[in-house]
Order: C-alpha cells, then structure tokens, then sequence
C-alpha cells in the first residue's frame, strides 16, 4: 500500500501559501504551521473605527504570477479575486512644487515627463524599452529558475542571456544607469526610488534593477478589490480548497533531522513526521532557531540586510483630491536619505514619504464617507538596536512637516486615529530578522547571486520560500520562489 | 442554492416552509437570528461583509446574523453561523426577540421575527472570507458616533437593530451599577 506522501510548510505568508498550493496540487497532504492567528504574514490587515488597513504590502503588479497559481490548481481566479488596472501608478511631489503623474500608458508618461520634467519622450521611450527587454530576456530566466543548480547555469537559454547583458547593468550602480538617461535629476530621484522595492540603495544596486520599472509602467500597476488583503483571502480560500490544513497559533519549534535528510518539525513539543519541509520563515531564523546553526545563520548575515519602515496608519477626517492611491513625496537629498538608512543606521530629516490611499478606490467602504485612510511609509534601516522611539518621533514630525508644506494643510489636525509599526514589531511579527523587509539587500554587484537557494545543500527534504530566499522579496518574486520549489520538489522526487 | 426559512406567526410559532428568496419578496414573517459578541472591554465584534456579496458587500455589520434551518433550534444555528462566519464558538445567551419590518431598495422586504444573543470572546477570530472581509472590536459609543456622523459604513439591517442593542446595553450597564 502506498502512504501519502506528507509535507510541511512553515509561516502562512503569501509564499508559504503559494507553496502548499502548489504541493497540494503535486498530490502531497500538506499541513501549514504559523504562530500568528491570522494568514498573509506581512500581508496581512487591520481596521480601526471602520478605516481599513493594509499593513504591509500595498502595491499590485503581475496579476498573471497569481493567476498561474490558480490556473495550476485548476480554479478560476476571478471566483476568488477580482482587480481593476490603475491609470496612474505613482503620483510624484517634489519640494519646489513640480508634481508629476506616472501615466501606465508609455505615451502619456513621456509626454508628461517631457512638460514636468523636460526630458526627451524619445529617451523616456527608450528606457521604458530597455527596462522591458532586461526583464524579459534576462531577469525573468533568473527569477524562474534557481540559480544554484549547475543544470539551470548550463542552460543554452542562460548563457544567451548572460551574453546579451550590457555590463553596465551589472557594473554600473542603478543610479549612474538612470543617470546616462536622463537629464533632470529629479527624473533620475524618480527611476532611482524602484531600488527601494526590494529594500535596496540605488546608488548601491547594479543597474539591473533597472528592469523593475518595467513591471509598473509596462506591464501595469493593478488594484484588488477590497484591498491588498483580498490577495491573502484568495490564496487562503485556494489552499483550502485543495485541502491544505492550517494550524494558526501553532509556531514551529524545530526542524527534525537524521542523517541529513529532514525528518519533519516539532511544534508545541510535538513531533510531526514528514520528509518534505518549506521554510517561508526568513532564512536566518530558520538557520538559527529551527536547525539551531549558527554558522549557516551568520553565512547568510554576510550579505547586508536589507532596509525596514516605519509605517504610519492614520485615519484622516477630511479628502484629498489631489492625491492618488499610491503617492510620493520626494526628498530634496535623496543620496543623503540612503547614506543615512544604509551607512549610519538612522534617518534623513527630509526623507522620502509614501502616502498609500485605498480609499481613493473603494471610498466609503475603506474608509468612512468622507475620509480617507492613509498608509503613511518612509524607509528606514533594518533593526541594530537604534532607540526606534526617538526615531519614531522625529520621523513623525518630519513626515508631517513635509506633507504640510507641499499640500498646505494641517495633517496633525485632521488625524483622528493612528497606529504605527516599526522595525522591531516588523521582526516580532513576521520573523524577519532585524525588521528587514525583503531579507538581505541587492547592493552589491553579486547579490542576484548570493542570496540563499530555495533548497538546502546540507539536508535533502529542506526547501526555503519567501521574501528573504531567491529570487528576492516582493509578493511577484515570493511567488516565483515556490514556484522555483515546486519544481525543484518534482525533480528531486524523480531522482 | 436554495434555501429554505421557517414561517411564523406573531408568537414565533412555526406555519409553515418557503425558499428564502421568495419570502423575502412576498414580505412573509420568518424567523431569523442576530449574534453580539463583546470583548472583556465590552466593545462589540463588527464584521464587514464580504466585498462580492450580493448585497450589502464591504459594509459593516453585528457578529453574524442568518435564518434556522427547518428543525434547526435558533440556538443551534447561531452557533453554528459563528463558528462558519467568524471562525470561533462561544457560550451564546439570548437577551430577547423582537419583529421588525423594513423594506430594501432591491424589492425585496425583511419581515423577520428575530432572536437576538449575545456572548463573550476575546480570541483568535479566523473567518471565512467569502463572507467576511474584515472584523473589528468597537465600543458602542463610537458606533453610534459613527451612525450620527452617517459615515455610511453599516448595513441597513444594522441601522434598524442598532439602537435596541443599545437600549439593552444601557439598561444591562445601569442594572449592572446598580447592583455594585
């Protein structure tokens, strides 16, 4: 008789799901362990005094990434998730006044950045062209497959691709690629701040995360109805309906292992046997608390981590028709800002804030009538110690000074309620080490390269999934890392 | 899927069976349940229903609220609406039952003799969200600020039953004082 074939997945984030989904499908009995109550991990929500909030993640590009997971499982996506494409992605600030609308529509962009911003369309054109190709032809042969397996680097399809890539994308920081473009350095601050998507400095990062604009403006910016939380409702449902068992308040205590092969974890001093196990757990933690080695752990400290939020949640009694769902409000200094988050741990006085506003979607239902909900972000660095409650405050009034100044208003006056979270919740929260976002940084030129594999080398049975693991942070590459496990899952099997 | 409510009289005595839809068109009595669930901090559990729901989707609402199947005890199904909706079960009380009727912009009418209880949570809450997009624990004056404000946040349903929740609330915090 044959057994079933068992495996566990540890954290109920967006890849911790998308993996069980997709183990399920492979026909394994899949049980999910997560220590908090609820699923998504940082994609998660809250509601004070019926203003929504999404805590974590708030931008929505790549539906198909999703939608392969579904069509995979068999189900319709739009039975479980529904979205609508946003005609601007971004709408830009600047202190001297300039304000410059990102149009999803190439054409329109370049025309409004040829007005704002007095850039040539033709050049916009071409680095919207170039970003498109360094995704397609490149990027997305390192995001689809492991990069630590000798069979995926002997492909013919990734020598050709290594071929075709200009050096200046890998030995050319973000900002000197942005730089050869465009004239206006407020156009530069713009394509530089896509370095921050996965947590990064851009004057830091090679010019190959240049392709990340691609997916906004070519591709698309989208919103979920009912918020980015519908994103974890849906996979919630699909890994429900293929079977999968959750256990919330169940943290996992161990990996087992024996003779090298992974022999299943402990949870509340259980034992629960399976030969397969995924981490969607940041990998330094798994190293550290669940396989208590400290020399893998360090290993995957060399590289540096990448940067944190502090994010404010405020209720604000009043509308804003000037702003869009996803804002920005540059700073006047932006290799200042990074210097400061990267080099000295702290913060900017003038520093970059995001303003996202699902209201502006969906008014009335994610806010109250008249009011909107704001998820107030600035970058700040990973979690060594800093006196966050200082941090906090001086932020809190630097982010308020800024927003009066550029909208005229009174911000403090109009915010009825507030919650924060800061790097040291983050960690508590979620496990990722030192508040870290998008677990360590691309700011080096070899970082596609360094971060950890989604298999372990040392225990056969051990795969990792998630934002801190390759191919990187970001619900499309957490996506993309159990998809590269679940192939990888199909393969070993065979073997 | 077809759904059947239990017809009753005045006195909730049960005459008879009908699919749902159609009771609701033909504005017959029926008997329904609304579920208050408060915290330690007295503050009531809110839902916000479903944004693809058919009607009422991304508003708020009390804990749950449903109709007993035939020969189901209206205790039976309310616990059952919350472990199904909310995702947890606790000791439920009913406080008391009143008729009301309100007619929809959509044509169709509650006419519902409805059982109202009430219980106490402070757990975890895992609900289905095909029914439920998120929830809240909120204090009863900063729910009626919110209806006085017309922040248009709540279900029509919940505009209507409201103020006897809170009429109980008081008395039940008064008779509370006074037997301190």
């Amino acid at each position: 008789m044959e057994h079933a074939k068992k495996a566990i997945v540890v954290g109920a984030g967006i890849a911790g799901m998308a993996a069980s989904i997709r183990l399920a499908v492979q026909g394994y009995e899949v049980d999910l362990f997560e220590k908090n109550d609820y699923p998504g991990g940082k994609l998660s929500q809250f509601s004070i005094d019926g203003y929504l909030f999404d805590a974590g993640p708030s931008l929505f590009t790549q539906p198909d990434n999703l939608k392969a997971l579904f069509d995979l499982a068999g189900e319709s996506m739009k039975d479980y998730f529904q979205y609508q494409s946003m005609p601007i992605s971004f709408k830009y600030f600047y202190e001297d006044g300039t304000i410059v609308n990102a149009y999803t529509d190439n054409g329109k962009l370049a025309a409004e950045m040829e007005e704002k911003l007095g850039e040539s369309p033709s050049k916009v054109l071409d680095y919207l062209n170039d970003s498109k190709h360094l995704y397609e032809h490149i990027a997305s042969i390192f995001l689809n497959h492991s990069l630590h397996k000798k069979a995926t680097l002997f492909q013919s399809k990734v020598f050709k691709a290594i071929k075709t890539l200009k050096w200046k994308y890998l030995f050319r920081s973000m900002h000197q690629v942005n730089g050869g473009y465009f004239s206006n350095p407020k156009t530069v601050q713009l394509f530089n701040r896509y370095a921050t998507y996965n947590g990064s400095n851009p004057y830091k990062a090679p010019g190959m995360l240049s392709l990340i604009p691609h997916l906004e403006l070519n591709e698309g910016t989208f919103y979920p109805k009912g918020g980015m939380i519908s994103i974890t409702n849906a996979l919630y449902q699909l890994a429900l309906k293929k079977g999968v068992r959750f256990h919330f308040n169940a943290p996992v205590q161990r990996i087992i292992q024996q003779d090298r092969l992974v022999r299943g974890v402990v949870v509340e001093g259980q034992n629960i046997f399976a030969n397969l196990v995924v981490s969607n757990m940041d990998v330094f933690f798994t190293y550290q608390k669940l396989l208590g080695d400290a020399r893998m752990a360090n290993q995957v400290l060399k590289q540096e981590r990448s940067s944190s939020a502090l994010i404010f949640y405020w209720g604000i009694k009043s509308e804003f028709p000037q702003l869009e769902l996803h804002n920005i409000f540059f700073s006047t200094n932006y290799a200042a800002e990074f210097k400061a988050i990267f080099q000295t741990g702290s913060m900017y006085t003038d520093p970059t804030v995001y303003v996202n506003i699902t209201s502006k979607c969906e008014p009335g239902l994610q806010a109250p009538n008249g009011k909107e909900n704001w998820f107030v972000m600035v970058n700040c660095p990973a979690n060594k110690g800093q006196d966050w409650k200082a941090l906090q405050q001086k932020a809190r009034a630097a982010v308020i000074a800024k927003l009066n100044r550029i909208l005229g208003v009174d911000l403090e006056s109009l915010i009825e309620v507030e919650e924060v979270l800061d790097p040291v919740l983050i960690e508590s929260k979620t496990a990722s080490y030192m508040g870290s976002l998008y677990g360590t940084s691309s700011n080096s030129k070899m970082a596609a390269f360094l971060r950890h594999p989604n298999f372990s080398k040392a225990l056969k049975g051990l795969y990792f999934v998630g934002g801190s693991v390759h191919p990187g942070g970001g619900i499309p590459l957490c996506l993309k890392s159990a998809q590269i496990m679940g192939s990888m899952v199909e393969k070993d099997v065979k073997h | 899927m077809m759904e059947q409510v239990v017809l009753v009289n005045e006195l909730d005595q049960e005459i008879g069976l009908m699919e749902k839809m159609e009771a609701h068109e033909k504005a017959l009595l029926h008997r329904a349940f609304s579920v208050f669930v408060f915290n330690d901090a007295g503050e009531l559990l809110l839902q916000q229903r479903a944004f693809e729901k058919y009607h009422s989707g991304g508003l708020w609402t009390n804990t749950c609220c449903s109709h007993p199947r035939p020969n189901e005890a209206v205790l039976d199904a309310a616990n059952r609406r919350l472990v199904e909706e909310m995702g947890f079960s606790t000791p439920l009380e009913k406080v008391f039952d009143f008729i009301y009727q309100a007619e929809f912009s959509n044509g169709l009418t509650e006419h519902e003799f409805d059982h109202v209880f009430i219980g106490q949570y402070n757990g975890a809450i895992v609900p289905d969200p095909n029914e439920v997009h998120a929830y809240e624990y909120r204090t009863m004056e900063s729910i009626q600020a919110s209806l006085d404000a017309k922040e248009g946040l709540f279900t029509a349903w919940f505009e209507i039953i409201f103020p006897k929740m809170m009429d109980w609330w008081k008395n039940q915090n008064s008779r509370n004082l006074a037997a301190n």
